[in-house]
């Protein structure tokens, strides 16, 4: 199972898109000009999102690599191929955090402002987004292939961007903290029995056989 | 130590219009079956099933006299396909490093010297390799855990002829080893011809038979015979037919007994040539008792 857990983490690193992270760049220097102190905060959730996409599209180039296939013929129980691909989420959850700090450290060094509530909640949301991600594209990959995980997951952006567009024409930024925090509990203890939940269904969708 | 690394008995699976029907043959240890057929004969189903990869319908099946549910075979069998399913990102050394961390018995040394051998770099991307160079990183792969048993499907298919030949002698490296065992699916009778010392021949789903390549050789042979002389020909003294224009041609198992009991001209072909000529797509018509 180490290897395959580190097959995947090595597959995120290096099969990430270079479009994307373009992208991502882009808009995390719009934030950090547009969204004040906050921007580390925001670039955060993006960078959540974005670490469960890729982590989404890495599974998909098992199928366009026939590694399945071949995966099928390794010493390796299907408990363990389902709980390298969850493992291997939890690894990439590190440098996922430390991306959070350092947008935090960003924003903080801009704007001369160290609120440390704004980094802890950076960090849970880094953590959170992947695990809640994983949690809801990794069984539809197994069951239904993984264009009905992408296209779910293209749906799950919607909610997430009026989130944020709520904040920004309403009550503005500085209310996100606070809402963010008041359920952070809430959502981590859902986020890791959904993880938890969906890697038994993701093991009888790929126990599957014809 | 097992006479066969592989017991197939009875095995039948059918998808849709396909059926693989009642299919049962063995893989002696220490040798190399070639596993011929035309595309579509059931030579990938049988592997796939053998691997565990398909639920039978019926049959039984042992991996080093255990059935193939019991998944602890797949430590000591190797397999390739007919193409590199590795992601086209990793290089060498990342697979090198993937394997290593999923077989116990990876060999690091052995791994490298194989790279060495086949002039394979360790940093490049696999998706900048050309085919060749992807088939002979995908045996190495397999082989570098020290398996027992290898085996290939179709993993011959496309290379040119002289990656082809420095491949095949590495399989018969491998069985000096007399524990060693390779089952070879190809429709290449080229390099069955090679390297077997069993041939196995599908069709249509069916084992039309299972012989030593050097009986094979031998004894088998085709005759050549108009269609009324056809019609008075016991079903039972031929293994299959193929109708052509002028004539209609018969394998048979035992050239010399056929032609004493039958008027027919015996053709001087090679085995080989048979063979292909019965794997061809042209109209094939397998006796249907087989």
């Amino acid at each position: 199972m180490r290897g395959l857990i580190y097959k995947d983490v090595c597959l995120f690193f290096k099969g990430a898109e270079k479009r994307l992270l373009l992208i991502i760049g882009a808009v995390v220097v719009l934030l950090v000009v547009k969204a004040g102190v906050y921007a580390g905060l925001m670039a955060s959730i993006m960078l959540g999102l974005t670490m469960g996409i890729q982590s989404v599209m890495n599974f998909s180039s098992d199928e366009t690599a026939s590694w399945k296939k071949y995966q099928m013929t390794l010493p390796v129980n299907n408990f363990a191929v389902v709980a390298s691909k969850y493992a291997s989420v939890v690894c990439i959850l590190v440098p996922g955090i430390i991306g959070s700090i350092v947008l935090n450290l960003i924003s903080s060094v801009v704007y001369h402002q160290w609120d440390f509530t704004l980094y802890g909640l950076s960090m849970a949301v880094a953590a959170l987004l992947p695990l809640a991600w994983t949690a809801i594209c990794l069984p539809l990959t197994y069951w239904f292939g993984f264009q009905s995980a992408q296209a779910l997951g293209i749906i799950f952006i919607f909610p997430m961007f009026f989130f944020i567009k709520n904040f920004e024409d309403g009550a503005g930024f500085s209310a996100l903290p606070q809402t963010v925090s008041s359920y952070l509990l809430l959502a981590g203890i859902i986020c890791v029995t959904l993880f938890v939940l969906s890697y038994f269904i993701s093991v009888a969708g790929y126990s599957r056989k014809e | 130590m097992a006479d066969n690394c592989i017991v197939v008995q009875g095995l039948s699976k059918s998808f849709g219009d396909f059926l693989l029907d009642n299919v049962s043959f063995n893989v002696p240890t220490g040798r190399i079956v070639g596993f011929i057929g035309e595309n579509g004969a059931g030579k990938s189903t049988t592997i796939k099933l053998i691997l565990n990869e398909l639920k039978r319908d019926a049959g039984h099946i042992e991996v080093f006299g255990r059935d193939n549910t019991n998944s602890s075979f797949k430590n000591d069998i190797g397999v390739v396909f007919d193409e590199c399913t590795f992601h086209s990102v990793f290089n060498a050394q990342d697979m090198g490093k993937i394997f290593s961390g999923i077989y116990p018995t990876w060999d690091d040394g052995l791994y490298h010297k194989y790279l060495k051998q086949f002039r394979l770099p360790t940093d490049k991307p696999i998706g900048s390799f050309s085919k060749g160079m992807k088939m002979k990183l995908s045996i190495i792969c397999a082989m570098a855990h020290k398996p027992k048993l290898l085996i290939l499907d179709e993993a011959t298919t496309g290379l040119d002829p002289v990656v082809r030949d420095e491949v095949l002698d590495l399989f018969l490296d491998f069985v000096q080893d007399e524990n060693h065992s390779v089952l070879f699916s190809s429709h290449i009778t080229s390099d069955i011809e090679k390297i077997a010392d069993y041939v196995i021949l599908i069709h249509q789903g069916k084992i039309i038979f299972e012989e030593q390549k050097d009986d094979l050789i031998y004894n088998y042979g085709v005759v050549k015979c108009g269609k009324k002389q056809f019609s008075t020909i016991d079903p039972d003294d031929y293994l299959i037919s193929r109708k052509e224009k002028t004539c209609i041609k018969c394998l048979v198992a035992d050239k010399a007994a056929f032609q004493k009991n039958t008027k027919t001209s015996l053709l001087t072909m090679q085995v080989w040539k048979i063979l292909c000529s019965f794997m061809s797509k042209e109209a094939r018509h397998a006796r249907t008792d087989l």
